[in-house]
C-alpha cells in the first residue's frame, strides 16, 4: 500500500490532492423498514476488511511521516444499501471474496422481508472520506 | 427491484464538498465499472480510470466513452510524472 501510495505521489503534480474513498466494516448495521420505521437487526464487523483497513491507515500514516502527503479535509459518511428481500442480502453477502456469513439468527430475521412485500433490507456502512495534499 | 445503493447521493455530494473538480485532470484508481467516476466526470477536463478486471472496465469505457480506461496496478503506473491533479483511491485502498 506504502508503494502504491508513493506511486500516486509520482504522478500527482505538486500541490495535487489525493483523496482516500472507502468503507469502513466496523459496526456496519442491518435494520428491517417499513415505511418509516426502522429495527435493528445486527451489528457486525467484518474482522478481515477491518484489518486491510488498518493497514490502509497505517500507509497513510506512513507516507504523512515521510511528508509525501499532508491532511486537507475529511467528510465521512454513512452508505446506505437496501434490499427487497432478506434471501437477495444474504445471496449478496456470501458470493463476496471473502463471504460475509451471518448467524442463522440474523438469517431468519432478515428473512422476514421475504414473506412481507413493503419491508426492505437497510445496510448502512460508515464511510471514510479524505483528502491530502502532495507535497 | 434491483438493490438501490445511497439513495440520497450522499457519496456524491461529500465527494463534491471536499473537492472541485472543475477543469482537472483526474486519475481514479480501482474504477471498476465507473459507478463512482459518473459522480464527478462531468466538469473534469480528463479523467484516466485503471483497474484490474477487464470485464468491469469495459463496461466503464462503454458507458463513459470521453474517460480513458486501462488495466493497471496502483504499484507500478505506467503514466508519466505530475500529470495529475487529482486521485482517487475510489474503495481500493
Amino acid at each position: 500500500m506504502v508503494h502504491a501510495l508513493k506511486e500516486i505521489w509520482r504522478v500527482l503534480k505538486p500541490d495535487g490532492i489525493l483523496i482516500d474513498l472507502r468503507p469502513i466494516r466496523l459496526n456496519v448495521t442491518i435494520d428491517l423498514v417499513h415505511g418509516d420505521e426502522m429495527e435493528l437487526i445486527s451489528v457486525y464487523s467484518d474482522e478481515w476488511r477491518v484489518a486491510k483497513d488498518k493497514a490502509a491507515d497505517d500507509a497513510i500514516t506512513t507516507v504523512k511521516s515521510e511528508n509525501l502527503f499532508t491532511f486537507q479535509d475529511s467528510a465521512p459518511f454513512e452508505y446506505v444499501k437496501y434490499y427487497d428481500t432478506g434471501q437477495e442480502y444474504i445471496d449478496y453477502e456470501a458470493q463476496r471474496n471473502p463471504p460475509i456469513i451471518h448467524p442463522d439468527d440474523v438469517v431468519q430475521q432478515v428473512k422476514v422481508a421475504d414473506d412481507n412485500p413493503g419491508v426492505m433490507i437497510r445496510l448502512g456502512t460508515a464511510m471514510h472520506l479524505t483528502s491530502y495534499r502532495r507535497s | 427491484m434491483p438493490i438501490v445503493y445511497d439513495p440520497d447521493n450522499l457519496e456524491a455530494f461529500k465527494l463534491h464538498s471536499i473537492v472541485d473538480f472543475t477543469d482537472k485532470n483526474v486519475l481514479e484508481i480501482g474504477c471498476g465499472n465507473g459507478r463512482l467516476t459518473e459522480l464527478y466526470h462531468e466538469t473534469t477536463r480528463s479523467v484516466t480510470g485503471i483497474d484490474l478486471k477487464f470485464e468491469t472496465l469495459k463496461i466503464a469505457a462503454k458507458d463513459l466513452p470521453e474517460s480513458h480506461f486501462a488495466i493497471a496496478d496502483s504499484v507500478d503506473l505506467p503514466l508519466r510524472n505530475n500529470c495529475f491533479d487529482i486521485a482517487i483511491l475510489a474503495w481500493s485502498l
